[in-house]
This record gives structure tokens, sequence and C-alpha cells, in this order.
């Protein structure tokens, strides 16, 4: 294998200024949107008593749980040993840096009073998984940046010496980030759809699905930036059989999730909501989790021929999928109603015993959209900025 | 030392939501924010078809899931055993409202069910919700406690009437409103409370009433299997009102 060069985008063209404004003004728009939310309150949003965590928190733990799988390529390198994933191995730790950037620019301005953050940030309860993910995520960030500098340092670069034990402290944290990002709903006996340690399995295997199919699409657009391509015809395959597992993993633990419930009569009424009865949250998980998200790209990445454009619109489809994933675990977990007097019909002034409405609105959108884009400017920026990207295709 | 608890006499209780309009009154909530809400629930079909209610407010628990899942500790347990938020250290992340088992906790910043919306009638200066006409004294208020004029973006729930239960003479073991002197120490709900249906005093005094008439009248508590272990406690008589602790068939379809 020919010695590795890297490189940046040093002549950016007209079409790399003008998807980085657009992202500028979707940030800013999201920026916005969470000022209005923070002076209006639940008023301005979908979000109610019932369904406190609305579709920002959907665009948050997406992308936080595409950061930790994004990190594949860099850990298939190190830890794996498969060299060829190595030109891929510094992007994975930018994008894996941005989009939990990303993430976390929306869960902290989702916050009630994200003016207290240093609050969070000081007092600590560590029987909370969410104290424990503050360390996990900032953790996560710094390691990763370590990973970084061993990789891209000109002495400490030179030898797998730093990057390799670096590559796999990395690998474990993830796996622990991601369990830990599981396990704030896994861990939870209140309400039925959660409160299942099968939670974080999933999650991980969604993290891994997700962050590989949110790297191919940038590995295109960089690609494209650069005027040649990034994956040679050897690397789609691979990278194809790669995203292919990942998802089939995602779709096993899905249905383990399901069934696990169902062998439980307590979580029948939660099972028939979300897998039968719930209006578009059982379209958002037949259509949109398993049909477009799994079923669908998994068919196109396994029958199919290895081409860029099928292997980004199957990526995009798995997007696509892990967003109605997400909606359907929070949005459905809170709707469905809590379950005071099992076999009861219940009213109170707090519609006790209803499916709570939940419609996001534009704010919500726009804030989740926002993060999305924020992370994506970060990696464009940093694409321009500093030699991510191969000069040479993989062998 | 004190642990504060509860006990509500479903036999008594007339679902006539005094105590509602008390807590409201008391702690000044916005309309539809009800610290203390009354269920109804139905079980049975035509003709043989029940209704019944429950009062439903913070259940303090033992061992609160809203505690262990705050990350930041602005909700926490007294000594006395009742469950608190710090809206001082309150980030708003809302976990804990997730976390509630039996749903007692609000958002401030709701959508308003009565129009016009009375935050905008009586208006808060700095970062209050509102500045209503009727409200405790300055000096009872207290945001440590989750007690008075709450800020905004902030959580907050029931306080067993902290601002009025923790003044109480060391060594009470019955807060019982028919006391002239104990009176103003009792928890609104209890004291407004017509049927006398709500009891409020030491759990861990074995001569405390709360405790007489948990073992005499088989005490029981809301959704046990959690593990929350509520300080609130219902009587339910000789046919057990609470319907987990019987078998009942079912007339909800989900």
């Amino acid at each position: 294998m020919a010695r590795l060069v890297f490189r940046r985008i040093e002549q950016p063209g007209r079409e790399y200024w003008a998807g980085l404004g657009v992202l500028a003004v979707l940030a800013m728009v999201g920026l916005w949107a969470a000022h209005v939310m923070e002076l209006e309150g639940h008023v301005v949003t979908g979000m109610t008593n019932r369904v406190v965590w609305g579709l920002p928190h959907v665009f948050a733990v997406f992308l936080i749980v595409a950061a930790s799988g994004a990190l594949n390529a860099a850990s298939i390198a190190s830890v794996f040993g498969q060299a060829d994933y190595k030109p891929y191995a510094r992007l994975s730790g930018l994008i894996a840096i941005a989009l939990l950037a990303g993430g976390l620019a929306v869960l902290v301005l989702d916050l009630g009073r994200p003016d207290r953050l240093i609050v969070a940030m000081t007092r600590y309860n560590f029987a909370s998984i969410f104290a424990w993910n503050i360390f996990l995520y900032v953790g996560f960030v710094a390691i990763v940046a370590a990973y970084l500098v061993a990789m891209m340092d000109r002495e400490l670069g030179r030898s797998d010496r730093w990057s390799k034990p670096i590559g796999w402290l990395a690998f474990l944290w993830r796996l622990v980030l991601t369990t830990g990002t599981g396990s704030i709903f896994g861990w939870l006996v209140a309400r039925e759809a959660y409160d299942a340690a099968v939670l974080a399995p999933l999650f991980i295997a969604s993290s891994l699905a997700l962050g590989t199919a949110a790297s191919i699409p940038i590995l295109a657009a960089c690609g494209r930036a650069l005027g040649e391509p990034l994956l040679a015809d050897d690397m789609l395959s691979r990278w194809q059989r790669l995203l292919a597992i990942f998802v089939a993993a995602t779709l096993y633990f899905t249905a383990l999730h399901h069934l696990t419930n169902l062998y439980a009569s307590a979580h029948h009424g939660i099972e028939r909501f979300l897998l039968l009865e719930g209006g578009g949250i059982t379209q958002l998980f037949w259509i949109g989790q398993v049909g477009i998200g799994g079923v669908l790209p998994l068919a196109l990445l396994l029958l199919s021929a290895p081409t860029m454009a099928r292997l980004n619109l199957a990526a995009i489809m798995v997007l696509v999928g892990g967003l109605a994933q997400f909606y359907v675990v929070i949005i459905g977990g809170q709707v469905y109603p809590q379950t005071l007097f099992p076999g009861m019909e219940i009213t109170s002034s707090f519609h006790d015993g209803e499916i709570a409405p939940y419609r996001a609105s534009f704010y919500e959108l726009a804030l989740g959209l926002g993060g999305a884009a924020f992370a994506l400017l970060l990696i464009g920026i940093g694409a321009a900025l500093l030699p991510f990207l191969p000069r040479h295709p993989a062998r | 030392m004190t642990r504060w608890g509860m006990v509500i006499d479903l036999e008594k209780c007339t679902g006539c939501q005094a105590c509602t309009t008390a807590c409201q009154m008391e702690n000044a909530r916005l309309p539809g924010e009800m610290w203390q809400d009354v269920l109804f629930y139905s079980e049975g079909e035509y003709p043989s078809g029940k209704l019944s209610w429950l009062p439903r407010p913070c259940m303090h628990c033992e061992n609160p899931s809203c505690v262990a899942v705050c990350p930041t500790r602005a909700t926490y347990k007294t000594e006395d055993g009742v469950v608190l938020i710090d809206w001082e250290r309150c980030i708003g992340c809302k976990y804990c409202m997730i976390a509630c088992p039996y749903g007692v906790r609000f958002y401030a910043e709701e959508k308003q069910k009565t129009q016009p919306d009375i935050r905008k009638v009586f208006p808060a200066k700095g970062d209050k919700v509102w500045d209503p006409p009727y409200k405790m004294p300055e000096h009872m208020q207290n945001p440590k406690w989750g007690v008075g004029i709450q800020p905004k973006n902030v959580v907050s729930k029931c306080t067993f009437c902290y601002h009025r239960v923790s003044q109480a003479p060391k060594g009470t073991v019955d807060l019982n409103p028919d006391d002239p002197k104990l009176r103003p120490y009792t928890p609104a709900c209890v004291v407004t409370c017509a049927p006398s249906a709500r009891y409020f005093g030491d759990l861990d005094n074995p001569s405390s009433e709360v405790r007489q008439l948990i073992a005499t009248k088989r005490g029981t508590r809301l959704l046990d299997q959690t593990g929350n272990r509520p300080q609130v406690y219902y009587l339910a008589g000789e046919a057990p009102a609470i319907p987990e602790t019987r078998s009942v068939r079912s007339g909800r379809k989900a």
C-alpha cells in the first residue's frame, strides 16, 4: 500500500461556499428558534406536560448516537488492523466530534435553562445517567481529539505507537457512551415503552449503522469538493457490506426489543400501540424505521452491484430510518399514557389515560435541523482547514 | 427524625376537588397546573359499570426516581422525608418528568387552558412566570424548596406545603387541622378537605394517627412494584378501591 498522504480542500469552489452558506443559515435559524422557545416556552412547541421531550430531543439523540458510530472507520483501522480504512480514519474522527457537537448543541438549547449549563457542569448526581453522560460526551470529544492529534501530528503520526492505544480507548469509550445514551431510556421503569435493558445494545447497533451511513454522503461530498472520488471500487463494496451488516444488526435488536416486550403481558398495551394501533407512530415504525431505514436499504446493499449512487441512496435511507426510529422511541414512549390503574378507563384534568397529542412545531424542527447543519458546518470548515482527506483513494 | 407522610381515605373522599383548589390558591399555580389532582376511573360495563376517583398529590416517595435521575441534584429529599425541587438549580431538562411513574410533575411554560393567558394579565418582572394578585407572603416563599412564585422554564410539583409543615413545632406527631394550634402548619389540601379524608403525620412514629390508620385499615400505595415506596397511602376500605390490588375485568382495549 502506498504511503498515505492527506490533504485539505485547498481551493473550495462555488458549490462548497454555497453549501456552507446554506448550512450557516440553517444553523442560525436553529439558534433563533431556540431563542424563541426559551422566551415563550412550551406554548410555541408541540410539547406539553405529558410529552416533555419533543422533536429537538429526537434530533439530539440521533446526532449523538450517529457521532459514536461515525468513528467506525478509525476503529476498524486502529483496533481491528484493517489498513484499508486508514485513509478515512482522520475524517471519521472529525465527523464524530462534529456530530456530537451538533447533538449536544440541540440538547443544551432545548433545556429549560441553558443559562444554567454551568450548574450541570459543576453539580453532579452520580446516580443519574444524565450526569454520567455529561462525562461520557466531554470525554469522547477529548479522546477523539487526542486520537486525531496522534494520527495527524508529524512526529506522533509516523507510527501507531500512540494512535493504536488511543484508538482502543476511543473504541471502548464509544461503546460505553452509546450504552449510556440508550440507558437514559432503558433504566426508566416509569414508562412502559422504555424500561428495557436491550435498548442499550439496540442503541449501539443503531450507532454503528447511523455513523457509517452519515459518513458515506460526507465522503461523497468531500470527494466532489476535491474533484475526485474518495471511495475506490473495492472500498465501495467494503463500505456497502459494512453498512449492510450494521443495518441488519439494528433490525435484529429492534425485533428483539419488541419480542422481549411482547413476552411480558404488562407491556402488551404499549406494544399494541406501537406496532398496530398507534396511527402515525405505527406508520413511522413500519414504513419509516423498518421499511425505509431497514429492509429497503438492506435489499439495495445486498442485492445490487456497488455504485456510489446506490451506496449514497442506501445511506440516506438509513439516516431517515434512524430519525424515524428515535421519533418512535422518544415520542411514542411519551404519548402512550402511564398506567396507574391497569385495565381501567382513566380521566383527569391531566389527560391521564389518553394518548397524548403531539405535533412538532416549526421551531422544534428548526432547532433540530440547525443542530445537524451546525455539525455539517464544522465538518465543512474542518475539511478545508486541516488535512483530513486522503490524497489517494485506498489501494 | 420525623418522616412526613399522608393518608387519604378513599371511602371518605367525595372527589369534590376542594383539595385541588386549595392547593392552587395556596401555591399560586397557573390554571391547569394542578399539583394535586383527582383522577376519575371507570371499571366494568353497563349495567354494572362503576366510577371511582382518587386524589393524586406528589407521592414524596421514600426511594424517588426523580431524585435518582436529576443530574444536578435540583430534586432532593429533605431529612424529614419530603421531596422538593430547588428552582435555583433546576436546568429544565425534564428528565424527572419522564422518570416519575405517577405523572405529578409540571413544566411551567405550558399552553394555558383558559383564555386570556393569565400570565399576560398578571405579568411578572424578572424571570418569574407571573405575578398573581393572590400569593403567599414573601417571607414564606423559598425557591430552594420550590415554594412561591415560580421562575420560568423549571419543573414544579407538590411540596406537601413545606412552607407550612417545616415550621411545625418539633416533636409534632400528627398535623391535625382540627387543632387550631397546628392548623397553620398543616398542608392546605388537608385543611380544606371537607369530609376530613386526609391525614398528615409522622410515618416513623408508631403512635401517629397515619401509622395507626395504615396498620389497621390496610393502607396501600400506588404502583408499589416500581420500588419507589410512596409516602402517600390510600385507605380503600373493605372492598379495595385501588384497582391494582384486585383482579378486574379490563374495560380498556389498549
